[in-house]
């Protein structure tokens, strides 16, 4: 509830500021936030909730598809230290690469479609989540392991019981520090061939300078990252505030 | 050699070229409580780990009732210093694991019996972070005994607890293992505690392993023979030269 209140008292904040703003510059490129809102409302039910769909679509599959390869094998690197030492140096030369480069690259191999878009999320949430979780695991300290290994439990039954469930809010936390790059890269990536998305939304009422739709895209997708934002937040406490 | 029935026979344990345990050797009667003491660093928890097959020997022989122990035949409990319980499991769950992992069904009286004679039916929706030490460590001991184990390892069990609560868990402990007899092995640092509770004292020294047997029923008669038994394993610890036949 005191959260709630205080996203609200901030969404006012931003609302008045954003009012004296346009007051103050006077241009039509800056409208005030009232038509905008007004216009947000009357488009959702039309075209606008459609490339919000596409735009959720691409995270949700980017997101999945990375934690699916990224945790698991996190959890592997993490575990086995030989394979990790073999492993961690195609990481490192990976993971500092901006990722919005290999937007061309994608390009080129999967043409202009969903599937460029997806792979860019992929690739900067998925070193996210596997550098986080390897280093969660390489620390689980060892002692944990032990009421099972008397037991004589298994690596998969260790993997199970103990090392995915250690590492599930590292998951988590990973996938909500790495939505803010992701959801401005798949803006990015949307301006480029697409007819569908958020990002195409928002550069094409640029384009015909209607400046009041184009807030409204601005202001789906911000309330989109906050949504998003908010569910990983509050997954991330429900499993570690036990 | 027949009446003792869990043996450990010329054990060493190196850990990267170090010789941790050099030919440690002691045997007990199954279901009897062994302390195994001594100074820190001296290889007690090595000890430990070892017989519950998490550390491998380098020679020697560990065996219960004549056969070789195996922890995929038997059934091992562990109660670990810092209680080892699993923060995202409730207390129900962190319980009942080691049925789990035998892949077993949890005999539910067993259970019940468990959780009731160590108070702690009332707390078994919780999670461990919101229990008080003294729950901790009821609950890592039910674990260690939801199998009805043959062999009971306690690592430092009682170490973190308050002179109160300990009291009360050795009371508790005592009466889980007068009921169901698990051969179990506490490492302690605790001459008090050792002396308490155990039926055989194993204490390591650099060169030796020394084993003073029938503790408690010798002990608890008289507060003589205990200050006596205290002060000889004392000074056996500090290095000095004492008759190692005390009784």
């Amino acid at each position: 509830m005191k959260n709630c209140i205080k996203i609200c008292a901030s969404a006012i904040l931003i609302l008045l500021s954003w009012h004296f703003s346009s007051i103050m510059i006077s241009k039509n490129m800056l409208p005030a936030p009232y038509p905008v809102i007004k216009n947000t409302v009357i488009n959702f039910s039309g075209d606008l909730s459609i490339h919000c769909l596409y735009s959720l679509k691409r995270i949700f599959l980017g997101i999945t598809l990375a934690a699916s390869i990224a945790w698991p094998l996190g959890i592997v690197l993490g575990y086995f230290k030989k394979l990790d030492n073999l492993i961690s140096p195609i990481i490192y030369i990976l993971y500092p690469v901006p990722k919005i480069a290999f937007l061309p690259i994608f390009m080129l191999l999967f043409g202009l479609g969903d599937v460029t878009k997806i792979a860019m999320i992929f690739v900067i949430i998925f070193f996210q989540i596997l550098v986080n979780t390897r280093d969660a695991v390489r620390v689980i300290n060892p002692s944990l392991f032990f009421p099972l290994k008397v037991l004589g439990a298994s690596t998969p039954q260790l993997f199970i019981h103990i090392v995915a469930p250690y590492s599930l809010p590292v998951l988590v936390s990973s996938i909500r520090i790495a939505l803010g790059t992701g959801i401005a890269v798949l803006f990015f990536s949307e301006t480029f061939g697409s007819q569908y998305g958020l990002g195409y939304y928002i550069m094409d009422s640029m384009m015909r300078i209607d400046y009041i739709g184009m807030f409204s895209g601005i202001l789906i997708l911000s309330i989109l990252g906050l949504i998003l934002f908010t569910l990983t937040e509050y997954t991330e406490k429900k499993l570690t505030n036990k | 050699m027949n009446e003792y029935l869990f043996e450990v026979e010329n054990l060493n344990v190196e850990i990267d070229s170090s010789h941790i345990l050099k030919n440690v050797a002691f045997s007990s009667k199954s279901g009897s409580i062994i302390c195994v003491t001594g100074v820190s660093g001296i290889g007690k928890s090595t000890l430990l780990k070892t017989i519950g097959q998490i550390l491998k020997a380098s020679s020697g022989h560990i065996s219960l009732n004549g056969k070789k122990l195996d922890n995929r035949a038997l059934n091992i409990g562990y109660v670990p210093q810092d209680h080892g319980l699993y923060s995202w499991l409730k207390v129900k769950g962190n319980i009942v694991l080691p049925c789990k992992i035998k892949k077993i069904q949890t005999d539910q009286t067993h259970y019940l019996e468990i959780v009731n004679k160590l108070g702690i039916s009332n707390i078994t929706n919780r999670y461990p972070a919101n229990l008080s030490g003294g729950e901790k460590q009821r609950v890592s001991l039910a674990r260690g005994m939801i199998l009805n184990p043959d062999i009971l390892l306690m690592d430092e069990a009682f170490s973190s607890l308050d002179t109160f609560s300990k009291l009360a868990a050795y009371e508790l402990f005592l009466s889980l293992h007068k009921k169901f007899k698990p051969t179990t092995l506490l490492i302690t640092h605790d001459l008090d505690e050792a002396i308490y509770l155990a039926d055989t004292i194993v204490i390591l020294t650099h060169d030796k392993c020394l084993q003073f047997d029938n503790i408690a029923k010798g002990l608890k008669k008289s507060e003589n023979n205990y200050e006596y038994f205290y002060n000889q394993i004392s000074s056996l610890i500090k290095g000095e030269n004492i008759n190692e036949k005390l009784y």
